[in-house]
């Protein structure tokens, strides 16, 4: 950590969060129109908060800060380039797993404070799922670490100089992805909000800069999830004539595309097949996935 | 991909009373830059008929808190032939204060009265064997991708249906005008047939108008699953198809009937390519994994419980129940109808149904409007209006006597009844599927 953090982790998530909110109209097919989220932003921070009426109510409104502190800790551990990260601590693997983990209890005390039942009911969706889907994510951070030998990312992305750990792994990448995914709660995750069945859930009664932090955080959330995906499994800054920073942005960026636009072609998952794939399929094939890792690292990376 | 500039990019809205209904009464929202968002945070216009019924205005009045201050009020209004619009069949005539448009919708009552169908059936608390704190909601009656009027009450246990209520609270109070405005036009033909001024003068016409409906209305109630599933692809498609049928339907429903309108409904319709397009749908409802995984073993109807329910109509064909009154019209038995049926009986089946109903239908209409071309056996005998007519939700009936009405809709009671006893059980979510995929009205018919 240094004096680059406080200023470098807040500045690359507002710009990549705008990014992340362009990449979205690309995805849906409209040319993206700067101007445009201004102006949806500017009438977003105009409106009034709102405070509902339960007895939690302050768990309401500390649930935006927390999801959005959750989601700055998890960029800070992402490695852009050498020397250009916000904490590269010796178990930031493990960093920017425990700072995901706080998404968990701000979506659901978003639900709960809230007190309407469909928001309750999509906190209670949410707390399930992250039950399920939090023992993939540590397992496969366990096995990309392995061949390593180091739980700091810095040292993943060094260790895939030669070949990417999506290739060595693949079976790690594909449980990752979706896992990562369900921590944005984005499409076809969006059980915690699912507009159609919940009426926006456990986010619904957000207004004004309560509305605007939630939107933030999930967007900061899925630069967080996208780099990280870059570096530990695409072989992070490495590659052929382009600046180092720039191959992490744009391998960042496609793994963005990518999740954007298998959130629009993909229906929303259920939440009880989600969760008996997770239970009987995900948690048994990430146990395999580390027997794996730890063949490879006998193998080849001893 | 084609990039359209964002500014034409549809804003979200509250779409009063429902994208199907404005869809089967030929405008989308899309026209009116709108489209269908279920999130109070993010809708940013209002969409709705300058008259609300007193059923929805105290809903309205109630969603509307939950906007924004700021959110604009867009009155639009559809006509799906002469002057019967959206809003003069909304309006109330009897009963009930209903709320004016330009903002005022602070009138009338909550439409939780007991005069209302209600279905109330209970179930056992979840198997898991926990005791939670009962969560008592209700799902409608706007703002959510079932038809405006439907309103789910349901107890949930933990996230599982335990008790469930399905209500239609609409009611067209016009004599004379058609009672259920899921399906204008198909009440409006059967109610011609006796006494009312035909929409479709020629027997071949009306054919080909009724099948239009029927292609659209499922294809309206496809998109809705869509929407309520989130599947992207499923709403582009939707939308593709209605916007080449809208203009067919528009064409049907013409008044000036003659060989130059025939020629210009043939050839402005531009059917192959409609019948192109929906064997491709067709083909994608049936072979979408992610569609099937959402959609399969969910709310099964089995051919007995269908027929002990006496359930009619697309949800009993797609139990393998082989129920269509079409069989029984000459008209179409001249066309080689034959009924599509399937016998999966859950909600992967009944979207198939409706899919292939909907190819089904543009081709009877094409036929149909060949033979209206060539003159084929106008003077029939047997051309005169079948007793039954089958709607896009099954069998309804028209009849006058003594200068009263007796119009009635078979089955859709116990369409509602079999919907509301296939959620007990299922996870939200799921329940939701499967009450959308019985296709139900909110409109109550019958005096």
């Amino acid at each position: 950590m240094s004096g680059w953090t406080l200023v470098g982790v807040p500045a690359v998530a507002l710009v990549g969060a705008a990014l992340v909110a362009m990449l979205e109209q690309l995805v849906a097919g409209f040319r993206p129109a700067p101007s445009g989220l201004a102006r949806t932003a500017l009438a977003t921070l105009r409106q009034p908060l709102r405070r509902p009426e339960t007895y939690d109510n302050w768990l309401f409104h500390i649930a935006p800060g927390l999801l959005l502190t959750a989601a700055v800790v998890a960029l800070a551990t992402v490695p852009w380039a050498p020397g250009f990260r916000g904490i590269d601590f010796q178990a930031g693997v493990i960093l920017f797993g425990g700072a995901l983990a706080y998404v968990t209890p701000a979506v659901f005390m978003a639900g709960w404070g809230s007190g309407s039942p469909l928001a309750v009911v999509g906190g209670f969706r949410w707390l399930a799922l992250m039950l399920a889907y939090a023992m993939p994510v540590a397992m496969v951070v366990t096995a990309v670490a392995a061949p390593a030998g180091s739980l700091r990312p810095t040292d993943i992305v060094e260790i895939q100089h030669a070949v990417p750990m999506g290739l060595v792994q693949p079976l790690a990448l594909a449980l990752w992805l979706p896992a990562v995914v369900a921590v944005c709660f984005l499409p076809p995750f969006d059980l915690p909000q699912a507009p159609s069945e919940l009426g926006g859930g456990a986010f619904a009664a957000y207004r004004g800069l309560d509305a605007a932090l939630v939107w933030l955080a999930q967007r900061v959330l899925l630069v967080a999830v996208s780099g990280m995906t870059a570096a530990l499994f695409l072989s992070g800054w490495h590659g052929p004539v382009l600046p180092p920073a720039l191959w992490m942005a744009l391998k960042t960026a496609t793994v963005a595309v990518l999740i954007l636009w298998a959130g629009r072609r993909l229906p929303r998952m259920e939440i009880d097949r989600t969760l008996a794939l997770a239970w009987k399929v995900a948690n048994p094939l990430a146990i395999l996935a580390i027997v794996i890792a730890g063949g490879l690292t006998l193998g080849f990376y001893r | 991909m084609v990039l359209t500039p964002a500014r034409s990019a549809l804003v979200p809205a509250l779409v009063v009373p429902d994208e199907q209904t404005w869809t089967v009464f030929g405008a989308d929202p899309a026209a009116f830059g709108a489209r269908p968002s279920f999130d109070p945070g993010t809708i940013r216009r209002l969409l709705a008929p300058a008259q609300v019924p007193a059923e929805l205005a105290a809903a309205l009045r109630a969603y509307r808190t939950a906007l924004a201050d700021d959110v604009p009020v867009a009155y639009g209004d559809v006509a799906f032939g002469g002057e019967v619009t959206l809003s003069t069949l909304l309006e109330p005539s009897t009963h009930g204060e209903h709320g004016h448009g330009h903002g005022e919708h602070d009138h009338g009552e909550h439409g939780h009265g007991g005069h209302h169908d209600m279905m109330a059936i209970v179930g056992e608390p979840s198997a898991d064997g926990l005791v939670m704190e009962p969560i008592h909601l209700s799902y409608g009656p706007i703002g959510t991708p079932l038809p405006g009027g439907l309103v789910a009450d349901v107890t949930l246990d933990g996230d599982v249906v335990a008790e469930s209520t399905v209500r239609a609270l609409l009611r067209v109070e016009r004599p004379a005008s058609p009672p259920d405005l899921l399906s204008p036009v198909a009440w409006t033909v059967a109610m011609a047939g006796h006494g009312v001024a035909a929409a479709a003068t020629s027997p071949w016409l009306r054919v080909a108008a009724v099948e239009i409906e029927r292609a659209v209305s499922h294809l309206a109630w496809l998109r809705s699953l869509g929407r309520l599933v989130d599947s992207q692809p499923l709403i582009d498609k939707c939308t593709r198809m209605l916007t080449s049928l809208q203009v067919s339907r528009r064409v049907l429903l013409d008044d000036d009937i003659g060989d130059a309108w025939l020629h210009a409904a043939i050839g402005q319709a531009d059917f192959d390519e409609c019948r192109e397009r929906l064997d491709g749908l067709v083909a994608w409802v049936r072979r979408s994994w992610a569609l099937r995984w959402r959609l399969g073993g969910r709310s099964v109807v089995t051919p007995s419980r269908a027929r002990e329910l006496a359930l009619r109509g697309p949800a009993a064909r797609a139990s393998g129940v082989a129920d269509d009154a079409r069989v029984a019209d000459p008209l179409y038995r001249a066309l080689d109808f034959n009924p599509v049926v399937h016998s999966g009986g859950d909600a992967v089946a009944r979207a198939r149904v409706r899919a292939e109903e909907a190819l089904a239908s543009v081709g009877l209409a094409v036929d149909a409007l060949a033979m209206a071309y060539v003159g084929g056996d106008a003077r029939r005998a047997d051309a005169r209006a079948p007793a039954v007519f089958e709607s896009p939700r099954g069998p309804i009936t028209a009849r006058r006597s003594s200068g009263t009405w007796e119009l009635a809709a078979p089955g859709a009671d116990a369409t509602r009844r079999a919907a509301a006893d296939a959620m007990i059980g299922s996870e939200w979510s799921a329940a939701l599927v499967g009450l959308a995929s019985f296709d139900l009205s909110p409109w109550r018919v019958g005096w």
